[in-house]
This record gives structure tokens, sequence and C-alpha cells, in this order.
């Protein structure tokens, strides 16, 4: 969604909130393409047959007992590229029952739109919420149905310690009861859970039970953006202690008032800065993109980190609005910006205590780098690796020794027309390669040679090395593999989530996930389009996973699917719940 | 098991991603409704308020030390009360693909802050506190101010105005989760906003149909609700395929505003949902050349036609095969659509506006071209006067010199120049520089098209001696003398003698043009004073004012870089600096555009000059300019004394 003039420059807001959204960006980027597959790449790209078959989806919305009339019931798309577009809405009529027509194939999740209720079934876990529905040419489906549960409101206000209103704070409103997270409220958005410039919020559409409220801060570190003020975390009515915390009941249909929190004085933030200077040399390093943020007292990562900074000409960095906490800096390159450094180095760890830091230096090393050169296979004229090329994004990261990501060492090497490319500033240590997924059709990671061996699973990198002449073969394909999943010994739990991985043998890193793997999630009728697919053999399985807790997943028998060109192969695949859990393939 | 486990995982981070991306698109929105977006200025053009600050920053210059890294101030309410625990941010005014952290300061109990740590350049100063406004320059829109280290700033926080109101269907129920944006269409003297300054505000109907939308720039704004912009990022929505519907119950052309006063509220602003459905806008991108960089994405724009109302956006990624774009919910009715890239270097392409008219039916296979933008680098030189210079010119000892941070060149765009090939609106009018240490300086995302260079000197000493281009790129004129970048390594004598500045640039579609010299010379004047009236006769309208200054020598008569103008303030002050020595001429006189953001100068090209001249000599005010010195309350007579 582009909402501001793109031309602007750098103003205060523009400049943080644009490196806050780099780094949303950058963590998106690192986090999914170290562990997920390529995915479903197929677009909306339809033949003209697709186009005249469209499909047509019926069903009832209740509250259980009777048909609720005038809901729109509306179907996004889940295709990547295409993803939270509306397909179509349709309202139900006096009985409760719509009707969608027209729909075209493809990938969709349906949702009725009632922001009042919660519907049944649905969890945070479905992103974007939904029921999945996967549509084949011409096929009609019946009673896709939702039941709504009257959702509850409660309003109040927040208050600052001179009894000011506090604006744009957001409410946290957190179950005491936890199998409450498996209700989902209707499609919510932030504003609805932030006061207005009156101190005041109204959060509606809650799953009826116990909650606390809370607004503010946890206490071990937060980074403050812009002016805003930061707060302890209190808890209704005024409690910092959780334990102290009054108990919040919504019901279905009713409104709890008054429920206002009042908050002690703003936190006191406080600034940290330092150099980012060669270790060999001592000499300060311009220009090194940096990052910060809080972390754990165990040292992992946490939320709210700020970066894309760069230091000066003496190297110098500084961060601002750090409540009392543990945090760290680190330089990282942007994948997603295809930053480049010649250098790594560490995290420094700091810690806040009630005073500013200065003087902190973190070390930087001359990293190895790797170069090489990105071709196709499954492309016959040098047009289509043309126009396929830009689509094209390697990740490339290094794994620590403890299989950790770390997070200050990925890349997205620019590939220069010619296919070749560089990567620099690399620590040493196993490099690994994936795609990005971009979103573009029918690109799958298939091997990385380096002078004749097999290094799909990553490239050994020693400390200063300079290695050259890598290979990154992409595979290109148009087919499909499609199919129903069955259920014998029993149904899939209405909390579990059903998907389908299918794997080209001795591609990629060999996992029903990552490179070489694609993996998408069914329908509740057990239908599953994998798309884009390069012609191989390949290894088909269905996997049932359950998010709650004492919850057991289970999986199909792994299906061979030999895979031509442009293929398209129906599958049947049967979990068996009666059947004990196996181990499955690796 | 482990399979499983592993999908697990996958699943839970392309949530916590989808989750990441939504906050990206939220503080991406927040952007737009406290914007403070530079707003076009001709540098030459001094408002009131900025000629006020830079007289309180003179005076303070001379008074005390120059703390060479700190901006202090005070961070003041709307009653002139001190706001403590703010924190204030120094962001540098000129876009430099390293960016580096804003330097910040929180301020005391009396609203005092000091924003240590600077490096020598150009800062825009401001804070940013929700539901607080600050109020944008009146002539430039421009929030923030420019300042360099060791200059005073002085940031006014009000709080900001509230819309609310409630949405209900046909049959009077209300509408729950519907999207409402107010875009601010005119401020409250009028004056309509700059192409690229967007106020909008945008807020959602909770369970009762009840909207609020707060921190409002003072304005008269238009309410919107539903349409393709009206949905919330990754979540359904039957509202976003329909036709927005404008306050009261209305389609833009019928439009009511609502009018926003900084603290007040607008009740009762309620909406009847029309729930028409809308049309579709389909067509492809294509590329002049191809992007440099995939990884880059295409933004689009459609707007009502005219306006800065967003009707719908798309943004496409560039890796992903096919580039077409489509919007929804689009009503009958004029628009402009644009495109553009922004890279990591800021704005790299951008497809020039093109109307798009829908009338009963989809639009489908518009082709949208965006073409390279241009830059313009060069060097800017500061030229100290020898010792013989200053005692004949009756200087004081020598200044610290100026860094070359702390001068702003700014490209305005001429817009009736380049009205023909390139409809308005445009991304900006402007765009800016400032050099780096060793005076190196590059202009940025410049669209094909005229524009006029202007050079402000953050240093009341400096004046502008000369504005050198490469002669082959300066527009073709019969008398132009063509000078080039060799000139750049003679003798000062030979600089100064140097054919007059020709700041008027033709710059073509993806065009780098180089070697620009800028050269600013010591031992400027600086000019103060009123506009009263003549005996007898009304006050002036200093609102539709505009006071010129204009060289008196023959020699200089036509040298651009001699003519300035300014806009008095309420008062009819005004106050000119960083002028060359000599003699000049003084008019006021009433100008239609008068309040326009970016107002053509009066001395853009030579007949314009002439004109401007003869008017100036036939009034007969005259001021001699001595170097280092300043002329304050000088008293300009308005109307000007019949000529002789």
């Amino acid at each position: 969604m582009l909402t501001r003039d793109p031309s602007m420059p750098q103003s205060s807001k523009a400049g943080r909130l644009f490196s806050k959204v780099r780094a949303a960006l950058v963590v998106c980027a690192a986090l999914v393409v170290c562990v997920a597959a390529p995915g479903p790449l197929q677009t909306f790209a339809q033949t003209s047959a697709q186009r005249e078959a469209p499909t047509t989806i019926t069903g009832r919305v209740t509250d259980g007992e009777h048909g609720l009339p005038g809901v729109a019931v509306v179907l996004m798309s889940s295709e990547p590229t295409t993803r939270f577009r509306e397909a179509a809405h349709a309202k139900t009529d006096a009985e409760g029952n719509y009707r969608l027509t027209n729909v075209q194939p493809g990938n969709y999740k349906l949702l009725p739109f009632a922001p009042v209720y919660v519907v049944e079934g649905l969890s945070m876990y479905d992103y974007p919420p939904g029921k999945p529905l996967n549509l084949s040419a011409g096929e009609s489906v019946e009673n896709i149905d939702f039941r709504l549960v009257r959702g509850g409101v409660v309003t109040g206000r927040i208050t600052d310690a001179d009894g000011n209103p506090v604006i744009a704070e957001r409410v946290s409103v957190m179950p005491v009861d936890k199998n409450q997270q498996a209700l989902m409220r209707g499609p919510t958005d932030p504003r609805d859970y932030s006061t207005d410039d009156r101190g005041v919020y109204r959060i509606y559409g809650l799953p009826p039970g116990s909650y606390h409220l809370s607004v503010g801060q946890d206490n071990n570190g937060a980074v403050s953006f812009g002016s805003r003020k930061l707060y302890q975390r209190t808890f209704y009515p005024d409690a910092t202690d959780e334990a102290q915390a009054k108990t919040v009941e919504v019901t279905a249909g009713g409104e709890t008032t008054d429920i206002d929190i009042k908050l002690g004085a703003a936190m006191k933030t406080f600034r940290a800065s330092g150099r980012f200077v060669n270790a060999e040399t001592g000499q300060p390093v311009a220009n090194i993109s940096y990052s910060y943020g809080p972390i754990t007292t165990d040292g992992n990562f946490r939320g709210g980190f700020r970066g894309g900074f760069t230091t000066n000409a003496r190297g110098e960095f500084q961060t601002d609005g750090l409540t009392p906490g543990r945090y760290t800096v680190f330089t990282a390159s942007f994948p997603s910006m295809q930053d480049s450094s010649e250098f790594y180095g560490d995290p420094l760890n700091f810690e806040v205590v009630d005073a500013d830091v200065t003087g902190l230096v973190v070390k930087l090393h001359t990293g190895a780098s790797v170069s090489g050169v990105v071709t196709f296979e499954g492309v016959s004229d040098g047009a289509t690796a043309a126009r396929l090329l830009p689509s094209l994004r390697l990740y490339a990261y290094t794994e620590a020794t403890n299989q950790a990501v770390l997070p200050n060492n990925a890349s997205v090497p620019a590939i220069a027309a010619d296919g070749s490319f560089r990567i620099a500033g690399l620590r040493p240590g196993r490099l690994r390669f994936n795609l990005v997924d971009t979103g573009a059709k029918g690109l799958t990671l298939s091997r990385a040679e380096l002078n004749g061996a097999n290094v799909t699973g990553g490239v050994d990198v020693a400390e200063g090395a300079q290695v050259a002449g890598l290979r990154v073969v992409v595979a290109y394909g148009s087919g499909v593999i499609r199919g129903q999943v069955n259920f014998a010994g029993g149904e899939l739990p209405q909390d579990a989530r059903l998907f389908v991985s299918a794997r080209r043998v001795g591609a990629g890193g060999g996992g029903a996930i990552g490179p070489g793997s694609s993996a998408v999630q069914a329908d509740a009728r057990g239908r599953f389009v994998v798309h884009g697919l390069p012609p191989g053999e390949y290894e088909v399985q269905a996997h049932v996973m359950v998010f709650e807790p004492g919850g057991r997943p289970s999986q199909s028998e792994s299906q061979h699917v030999s895979l031509a060109e442009g293929g398209d192969m129906n599958v049947t695949l049967t979990i068996d719940f009666a059947a004990p859990a196996k181990g499955g393939k690796p | 098991m482990k399979t499983s486990r592993a999908l697990a995982a996958l699943l839970f981070i392309t949530l916590a991603c989808a989750l990441n991306s939504a906050a990206g698109a939220r503080a991406q929105e927040s952007v737009v409704v406290q914007s403070d977006i530079p707003k076009p200025q001709a540098a030459q053009t001094t408002s009131p308020q900025n000629a006020a600050t830079a007289a309180a920053r003179a005076d303070k210059t001379d008074k005390t030390k120059r703390a060479a890294d700190t901006i202090t101030g005070r961070v003041l309410g709307e009653g002139g009360e001190p706001l403590g625990g703010i924190s204030v941010a120094a962001i540098p005014r000129s876009f430099t693909p390293n960016y580096r952290a804003p330097h910040t300061a929180l301020t005391d109990d009396e609203g005092g802050f000091r924003v240590v740590g600077l490096e020598p350049g150009i800062y825009s100063v401001s804070a940013s506190v929700p539901g607080y406004v600050t109020e944008p320059d009146p002539l430039t829109g421009r929030v923030g101010g420019e300042y360099k280290p060791g200059d005073p700033a002085t940031v006014r926080l009000v709080k900001g105005g509230v819309i609310t109101g409630a949405a209900t269907d046909a049959q009077g129920e209300p509408l729950v989760a519907l999207g409402v944006r107010a875009y601010r269409v005119r401020d409250l003297d009028g004056r309509l906003p700059p192409p690229n300054a967007v106020y909008v505000g945008a807020g959602r109907t909770d369970d009762r149909g009840v909207y609020r939308i707060y921190g409002l720039q003072p304005g008269a704004y238009v309410v919107l609700a539903g349409g393709p912009s009206s949905a919330s990022f990754g979540l359904a929505s039957p509202y976003g395929a329909d036709a927005p519907t404008f306050y009261p119950s209305s389609t833009r052309d019928t439009a009511a505003e609502v009018t926003v006063r900084a603290g007040a509220e607008a009740a009762g602003v309620d909406i009847r949902y029309r729930d028409e459905p809308g049309h579709r806008v389909t067509g492809k991108v294509e590329f002049q050349t191809p992007p440099s960089d995939p990884t880059n994405s295409v933004g689009l724009i459609l707007s009502y036609a005219s306006s800065n109302i967003q009707a719908a956006t798309d943004y496409l990624n560039l890796s992903a095969s096919g580039i077409s774009f489509s919007f929804e919910g689009i009503t009958d009715g004029d628009y402009d659509l644009q495109a553009s890239i922004t890279g990591r270097d800021g704005l790299v392409s951008v497809a020039p506006p093109q109307r798009v008219t829908v009338r009963g039916a989809d639009v489908s296979g518009l082709r949208v071209t965006l073409a390279p933008l241009a830059s313009v680098s060069g060097t800017l030189a500061v030229e100290p006067a020898t010792e013989a210079e200053r005692a004949r010119a009756g200087c004081e000892g020598a200044h610290a010199p100026l860094p070359p941070q702390e001068t702003l060149i700014t490209a305005t765009f001429d817009r009736a120049a380049s009205a023909k090939a390139q409809p308005a609106p445009r991304f900006s009018l402007t765009r800016e520089a400032t050099p780096d240490d060793a005076g190196a300086f590059t202009l940025r995302s410049l669209e094909a098209g005229r524009y006029r260079l202007s050079v402000h000197p953050f240093d009341e000493n400096l004046y502008v001696r000369s504005i050198q281009l490469p002669g082959a790129n300066a527009p073709a004129t019969p008398a132009a003398p063509r000078t080039n970048i060799a000139t750049q390594g003679t003798t000062r004598a030979a600089a100064a003698a140097a054919p007059p500045a020709r700041e008027v640039l033709d710059i073509r579609s993806g065009q780098q043009l180089s070697g620009v010299v800028v050269r600013l010379a010591e031992g400027a004047s600086a000019l103060s004073g009123h506009v009263f009236a003549a005996d007898g006769a009304q006050a002036p309208p200093y609102a539709s004012l505009r006071v010129h200054l204009l060289p008196a020598e023959r020699e200089h008569a036509d040298d651009p870089l001699r003519f300035f103008e300014t806009t008095p303030g309420a008062d009819g002050a005004f106050s000119f600096k960083s002028l060359p020595p000599g003699r000049y001429l003084l008019l006021a006189r009433v100008v239609a555009d008068a309040h326009e953001a970016a107002p053509r100068p009066a001395f853009r090209d030579a007949d314009a000059r002439a004109s401007l001249r003869r008017e100036a000599e036939a009034a007969g005010t005259t001021v001699e300019l001595q170097p280092c010195r300043r002329t304050s309350d000088f008293a300009l007579r308005f109307p000007p004394p019949a000529p002789k």
C-alpha cells in the first residue's frame, strides 16, 4: 500500500519510519527465506479455458441457531503476488445464505466480514484470516459455512500521572484463559486497539471471556520512536505487577465500560553512542550500516529494532530513546536494500541503567567474499533467461556453528545482467543459499556447484577467503502438482492446519521445507495446488500441524510423482489418524 | 514430527512477517497523517518567518560564540507555554543515501533543548507528538525550518484538530470498520496545498459506526468513506471495491468541506454511505530503460484530477513477472495517474502524470511508461576576501569560513515553462542538495523540464557571486555566452569578470549533468525594513504584496543573481540577506500569486527583468548597500509615488 508521496525526502518521521519499515522488511526477508520454501509461486495467470470456467461458492453464516442476514462474505486472494486482494464478495440473504459466483480458479481465503462477531474455528494462526479455499476450474463448492459468536466491547480511558490523556497508545488485551486464543476476532485494525486524542479506546468484537488489559512497555528495554513517551507496562486499573491486575469480563454482545488505566510517570530514556572500528587497524569505519535493539537477559533478540542508519565519517554511531535494559548494536547488511560491506562483526551488547552510555567500540573484521554466477535450467533461450533474471533474488546467509542464523550476516547480492554476483563481508562459516520468494512464477533453487563439487548444502568459507567460481543453478518450471488429501481414522481437528509439500528429489537442501521444496496449505476439503514446478521426480507428502499444546501432528505417506515439463499431475494422499505418529522423512 | 515442526515454524514466521509488513504499512500511513514534506520554496524568496528567524539568528551569532555542533532551542505550546519531556530531532534537510540516525534531545521543564554532536549541514528541527501538529510555514508549507549547527530554534506544537461523526447505510444502520479519510484541500487562509503536500488523516468506524480522526493540521478538508484506499492492510473488507462516499453523501464533485481549527473538534460529520460499486482501471507499467535494481517496486497513485486526494494506490513488486496494475472502486470522473520507483538514492524513475477519464465503464489497457530521473552535480567554492579587500570594503576581521555543507542548493521546477510537455501535478516542484565537505553536490530525482537553480548560503557574510553551467546545457538563446568547466581553475579576478550566472537549466529525462560551479563570495550586505502606506492612504494590502530588490547599476542590470523578492509579513516587515553589495532599486507591488507556494520569480527571464526594472526605475526608490553592512529600518512606500 502506497500512502505517502514516494518522492518524500527524509523528514523526521519519514526517516525514522522508513528505517523501521526497512527493519521490518529485513526481518521478514531474513526469516522467510531462510526457512520458507519458495512457496506457491503461481500468480493469477490464467488460460482462456480457465477464464471460461469460473466457480461458484455457496454457504451459510449463522450465529449457531439462526442465519445472519446482510453479512458480507469476502473472498481474498492468497496468491503471493495478489495476496490480500479482494476477489469477490457477496452479502447473505435473509436466511444467512451467501453465493459467490464467477470466481476464477486459484488459491483464496474466505471470511465473513462481521467485525462485531467472532468467527469460530479461525485463530491467529490463520493469516491472512479466513478459511483456505483452493479452487479448480469449473467446480462448484457448497456448504462453506461459518458460525459466528457475538463479541463484546471493552472501553475506557488511559491517563498519565498528571491525569492527561495518553494519545495513540496501544492497549494490550490478553485472555486470562489461554483457550480463548483459539477464537479469532473479526477483521481488526491496530487503530482499534489504540487510544484517541482524548485517551479513549474502544475495542469491539472480542471473544467473550476474561482478560487482562494493559498499556506500556515491559520492563527490560524498549526503544522510543519519535517523540513518543514510553510507560512501564501498567495493568488495569493501575498495577505494574500483573498479579495485582484486575480481571476484565467481556460478555457476548455486552459492553464493559470505564476500564480506565492510570499510568505512572513516563520512563526515562537514554542514549548510547560509540564507534565502529576496524579490528585490525583500529581505524574508524565510515558509512557502516548498523541496527540496534533490545535483547533478553540471555542475549536473544527481541522485537523493536531500529536500523538502516550509517556511521558518520568518524565511524560514530548513536542510539536514542533507550529505556533501561539490555541492548545490542551490530552492523547489518540489509538484504532488501542490497547494501554491501566488506566487513563483518559480532554484535556488541550493552546495558542501559540510569545514564547515557558512551564510548562503545564495535570491532569489525574484513570478511571473506564469494563470487559466482546464476544459471537457469529448463530455460532454452536467452530471452527467457533475461526476463527471469530480474525476478530472481538469491539469499545467502552464514550459519553459525550452533546452527543458529546470525542476524547480521545475510545478504541478497545484486545479480548483474550476465548472472554474476559477489557477496562480501562474510564471516567464516558455512554459507548457505536460497531464493527469496518474490512472488515470481516457477523458480526453484536446484543446486549449487563449486569447482565441480556439489555445494547445495552450503559452502565452507574460511576467514578472509576469496572464493570464486560458485555456480548457482535455478530451475524454471511451469508444472503443477494438485490433488486431494483424504482422512482415515478420524477428522481433521478444528485447530489443525493441513499442508502439502512437494520436494524435488536431488534438489536443494533435501528437506520437506527449504531449498528445492514447495509447500502450500490445503483447504478444508483437502484440495491443494502447487504451481510453478520444474520437471523432475517429486516426493509429495501431506502434513497436519496442530498449534495447541498437546496436539499431535501427523502426516501421510510420501508419494512419488514424475513431473514432465509443464505437466499437471493429480495426487491423492491419505492421512490416517489411527496410525501411530511417524517421523517421516526429514 | 520434525517436518511438521519445521512447517509450523514456517507458518509462524510467515505470520510474523505479515504482521510486520502490516506494521510497516501503518508506519507509512502515519507518515502521511502528519506530513512534513518539504514544500517548494524559491530560495531567493524569503518568507517573513524565515527572515525573522534569520535576524534572531544573526543577533545570537554575534553575541555568543557559536557552538559548532549544537542546535539549541525551545519547544512551545499554542499559548507560548514551554513543553517539557518532548523529544526533538534534528534531521538533515537534504537526502543522502547514507542515512544517519537523527540526533535527538529531550526538552527540560522550560521546554529547552540542546541537540549536540551535529556535523556541519542544514537541518530541520521538529518534534512529533501524537495528536499534535507543527504548523507549517504559511508560505512554503514547510515544517521544521532550516537551521545550521549554532543556530537557535523554536518548535511550536499545537493540538491538532478533530473530525468526528458516524457512518450509516441507506437504512440508517451503523457501518462497522469502515475506513474514513480526511484530505486537506486548503489551509485556513484559502491557499491550495503545494502539489506534493498531502495532509491526510485516517480513521475507522467502530461498532457504533462512529469514527474520530485527530491530529489534523488546521484547514478545510473533504472527508470520504470506503473505496479502494479504505481497507486496512491485509484485512478483508467489503468496502474496497465500492466507490468512496464523500461527506455528506456525495461524490467528489459535490463533496462538502469541513473546516478544522487547531485543538477544535468538528463533530457531526456524519456520512450516509452510498454503497455504489466503482469501476476497475487497469493497465501495464513499461520502462524507458530497464530498472537498474530489480528489488525496487513501482508505486502507482490514482488521484482525483488536479488534486492531492488519492482515489487509489497500487504497489507492484518488480521482481514478479507481469507488471499489471489494477485499481478498483473508481467512480466516474477525471483522474491523474502517476507512477514512480524509489530506490536507495531516493526517487529514481517516474512516469509523467497521465489523465484518466472514467465514464460509466471499466478502463483497461493503460500504459504507464517510467522514465529515469535526471541529476545535476557540481561544486561549491567559497572565496574568502583578501585582507586588502576587507580593508577596502570596510569589513571587519576574518570570519570563520562557512563549511560547504551549510549551503542549500535548490532546483525549482518552472511550471509555466515546462507545462506543455509536463502537465501538473508533479511529484515535487523542488529538489535540494547540500554539498559535502569538499563542496561537491548532486541534485537528484529531477524530472525532465526547466529548472531554476538558487543558492542559499546559511551565512549572512556570503553572497552568490556566480553560477556557471556547462555551456552546452544552458538554454539556447542567441546571446548566451558560453562558459565551460575550464573556468573553474581560473583566477578570482577572471571569475568575478565571468559572464552573469545562467541559473536556468533545461533537463532531459535521465540526464546526468555535471560541472555546475557555484561561487560564493565574502562581504555580503543585508537589508530590512517595512512597507508603509503613502500619506493618507489605507494600510497597504500586505497579504498580496511582494517586495522586489533589483540592481540599479547598468553593468548588473540583467544579472539574475542580483534580483531578489520576498513577501512581507503581516505587519509589512521585509528582509533580504546575502546580497551582493551595490546600488539597488526597491519596489513593492501587488501580485496575483502572493500566496503561491512556489511562485515564478518576477525576474525569470530577460524580458521580465527589463519590465520589472522599468517599473522600479519609474518608482525611483534606490538604496546603496555597502559590503558587510546591514541596512535596517528601510521605509518603503506603497503605493510608490507617481512618476514625475
